[in-house]
């Protein structure tokens, strides 16, 4: 299939751009519409335009399998972790640590932000993986 | 204080599947890591423990999520019934994940899939709302799908997928039901939607709160396998790797069968229980002529599987208190043997390369402690004394006295025992030279379990034996732990009535399994065995049970 | 009308699922039933209010559950249909065909 120089130049300026909009809908999805999933959705959704376009030997050299793995588990085990500071906190589980403490600099933000950008990091991760997994030619 | 522990139960399975993931990308520390991510079974079995006493004496613990409050959070219930699931899923799950780690060939990423699939399963056991009962259930079938085509089979991949489409389909008529049940009552919290139904005045006085109970019991019937949502189950739990299998068969379903339990009674569906032990009964009978006919050996079992949860099943629908003990005291006997009974024939089939029952030479001086093991998983099934099978087919004589369903239930019981017959023959003591030396030409064969598997088997065997010896003693706690209050009285179990009625069922089965033998058996067998469904009959099969439910719930 | 129309791509994506006899249209089947689903919990969520459920706004909001409760739906069904989408994607390699018919032949040796 010939590959067109409007495809190629156009995945390349937007790709950036989905993933800052992919991190900004992580950051502030506590209070305005976005949260972790559609924020990860969106992180995806910009690597998977940059393969389609760039193939996927192109992009796996910018996001390599292994790190995107690595991101998964990672966000997962810190994930559990916000989960337990909860816990020892004597909130419970999945409970705000800070409820019991007056934080001025962020007002609002609390855990929310902390369980939206993990989400965010290990759902975009995944979602790319698995793309990048079906989208990889011959084997 | 001890609310906080119940959170643990679900957490300790999550850390350890953390732990597995990190020794998939860790690759040196593979083996250890695992290890460690099975040893996290011990924390659910030690808090199950502590918990046992509240639990018994009619507690039943909450904890909320988070720390929000019923109508929005999410709750934890441990009470008798959700205590009694997690029990049989922490004994079988650990089982299965030690028989697992003496196979060399199951990596970290196994374990990880295993340990999510368990705290699924805890999940599906203590959720206290629907929604969570929902996600639960999807977290469960995700991991399952995987673990099923674990090895990549054709058949696994192929069974995968069927059951995917199966049950998906199964689970939006559940969302759907949740939507009926969030549009007219507005809650989801299964306590708060038994009080406002009690409110009310009962499901039948509702709009429409029957058909979500229809939908409901659809969703979770194609989880439980039932007929008529049975169907994927052959080919599910006789293509996935063995450990797999005993999993499916011996935890599963009956996790998915408590959460019917659950939901059927607290929204005060008894009017549902004749249909249930109908459906029950025949789905018993008809699941073991089908297993009579089987060649294969794990769709044997498969189908055995679904037979006793049909035994389970009716004797639920019969209603009483004793009833209800003795339903569930079947399904810890047949998570037991079942199991067992999966992980003894696996090893036959991987130590072999054989799945079909006349082509496994008799391995009884090949594999003399599994052959043991096997027989007492056999005659458990059957139904003969001392054995478990004995003890809670005794209770469900009990329980089912004069229900006009019993009589299907008895065929089975000695169609069972033929069926075994059948079976047991790969077990026997063969001649000398023959099974020593496994077949060639087949790339998994040759492997021969090691101490570990074994051990795992003979514990599994022991608790057979026990729960059957002890029989009365453990259906006295079982009635406690799921009534919180003592029993009146529970039957005696080794009556000499009963032990003299295990023996016409020995020898009518005996003749229907000579009566297999003949040609003209084995012809019906064949014809049996090439009507297993496509996947399109199959949806048909299951809409078809979909509309039976919803027109005997209106 | 709404609801007959949601009712519609229920039946739409049940037709796919039960007709069609290649795989990956039967996922889509999939995809399109449960989407009826979530516009039945959105539908009816977004009957009490006007807007977002965001704090601070004065007029009646819609009812936030069902749009939480969907949106967990929505990525319990991303899970399976990339999963799913991975076994059909198996599946078509061993068998070299999308059609389920031959899967399921070539699959289950009942006889052997």
């Amino acid at each position: 299939m010939k590959k067109t120089t409007i495809l190629d130049l156009v995945s390349r300026k937007l790709a950036p751009f989905m993933l800052l909009f992919g991190l900004y809908l992580l950051s502030y999805g506590h209070m305005s519409p976005g949260g972790g999933f559609q924020g990860g959705v969106v992180i995806a959704s910009g690597v998977i335009l940059l393969f389609v376009a760039q193939g996927v030997g192109t992009t796996a050299s910018l996001f390599p399998f292994r790190t995107l793995s690595l991101v998964e588990a990672a966000a997962f085990l810190l994930l559990l972790a916000a989960g337990l500071a909860g816990l020892a906190a004597g909130a419970g589980f999945l409970g705000n640590p800070m409820a019991g403490v007056d934080v001025r600099a962020v007002p609002r933000v609390s855990m929310i932000l902390v369980y939206n950008v993990l989400i965010g990091l290990k759902v975009g991760a995944g979602i790319s993986f698995v793309c990048m997994y079906l989208f990889r030619e011959g084997r | 204080m001890t609310e906080g522990l119940v959170v643990w139960v679900m957490l300790a399975p999550l850390l350890g599947a953390v732990t597995a993931l990190l020794g998939k990308l860790l690759r040196p520390l593979q083996r250890p890591l695992s290890i460690l991510g099975t040893a996290s079974l011990a924390v659910p079995a030690v808090i199950l423990t502590l918990l046992l006493g509240p639990v018994m004496s009619g507690e039943s613990l909450r904890y909320a999520l988070g720390g929000w409050p019923e109508p929005y959070g999410i709750s934890l219930v441990l009470d008798g019934i959700s205590w009694f699931s997690c029990a049989i899923t922490t004994v079988i799950a650990a089982a299965v994940a030690l028989f697992s780690l003496g196979r060399r060939r199951y990596e970290a990423g196994y374990f990880f899939f295993l340990l999510i699939m368990v705290a699924g399963m805890y999940g599906v056991a203590l959720t206290g709302d629907l929604f969570t009962l929902f996600v639960s259930f999807e977290v469960v079938a995700v991991t399952v799908y995987v673990l099923i085509a674990w090895e990549e089979t054709d058949t696994g991949l192929a069974a995968s997928y069927k059951y995917l489409i199966l049950s998906t389909v199964g689970i939006l008529f559940f969302l759907f039901g949740i939507f009926l049940v969030y549009r007219d009552l507005g809650v989801l919290s299964i306590s708060l939607i038994s009080r406002a139904l009690a409110e009310a005045g009962g499901v039948r006085n509702t709009r429409f709160m029957h058909l979500a109970l229809a939908f409901l019991c659809g969703g979770i019937g194609v989880r439980t396998a039932f007929i008529p949502f049975h169907t994927w189950l052959p080919e599910a739990h006789a293509y996935a790797p063995h450990p797999i299998s005993a999993m499916l068969s011996g935890a599963m379903i009956k996790v998915s069968f408590f959460a019917l339990v659950r939901v059927v009674l607290e929204f005060g569906g008894t009017y549902l229980f004749e249909l249930l032990m109908w459906i029950g009964a025949v789905t018993a009978l008809a699941a073991v002529l089908s297993a009579l006919a089987q060649s294969d050996v794990k769709r044997l079992l498969a189908y055995h599987s679904i037979s006793q949860l049909g035994y389970v099943l009716a004797v639920f629908g019969a209603g009483s208190a004793l009833a209800l003990t003795a339903s569930f005291s079947h399904a810890l006997n047949h998570a037991l043997f079942k199991s067992l009974l999966f992980l003894t024939v696996g090893a036959a089939v991987s130590f072999t390369g054989h799945r079909n029952i006349h082509r496994i030479p008799p391995l009884g001086r090949t594999m003399p402690l599994f052959s043991a093991a096997f027989f007492a998983g056999a005659l458990s099934i059957s139904g003969i004394p001392p054995f478990n099978g004995f003890a809670s087919k005794g209770l469900i004589t009990t329980g089912m006295e004069g229900s006009a369903a019993y009589p299907l239930l008895w065929v089975t019981s000695f169609l069972t025992i033929a069926s075994f017959i059948k079976l047991s023959r790969i077990f026997l003591p063969g001649p000398r030279r023959a099974g020593t030396t496994p077949s060639s030409g087949n790339s998994n064969q040759g492997s021969v379990p090691g101490i570990l598997q074994t051990s795992v088997v003979t514990v599994l065997a022991i608790l057979c034996l026990g729960t059957g010896m002890f029989g009365g003693s453990m259906a006295h706690g079982l009635y406690r732990i799921i009534h919180g209050t003592a029993p009146d009285a529970i039957p005696r179990l080794f009556s000499a009535k009963k032990l003299l009625g295990v023996l016409p069922a020995v020898l009518l089965g005996t003749a229907a399994f000579v009566g297999v033998s003949t040609q003209w058996g084995r012809q019906i067998a064949g014809r049996i065995r090439r009507m297993a469904p496509e996947l399109r009959t199959v949806l048909l099969f299951f809409f078809v049970g979909l509309l039976v439910f919803a027109v005997v719930a209106y | 009308m709404t609801w007959i129309l949601i009712c519609a791509i229920f039946v739409v994506g049940l037709w796919g699922i039960t007709h069609q006899a290649n795989m990956v249209k039967k996922v889509m089947g999939l995809s399109i039933a449960n989407s009826a689903i979530i516009l039945l919990f959105v539908y009816y969520g977004s009957l009490s209010g006007t807007t977002a459920p965001i704090e601070g706004s004065g007029d009646p909001m819609v009812d936030p559950l069902p749009q939480a409760l969907m949106l967990t739906a929505i990525v319990v069904a991303v899970c399976v249909m990339s999963l799913a989408l991975v076994i059909v994607y198996r599946l078509y390699q061993r068998f070299g065909t999308l059609d389920i018919r031959g899967v399921e032949r070539g699959a289950w040796k009942l006889n052997d």
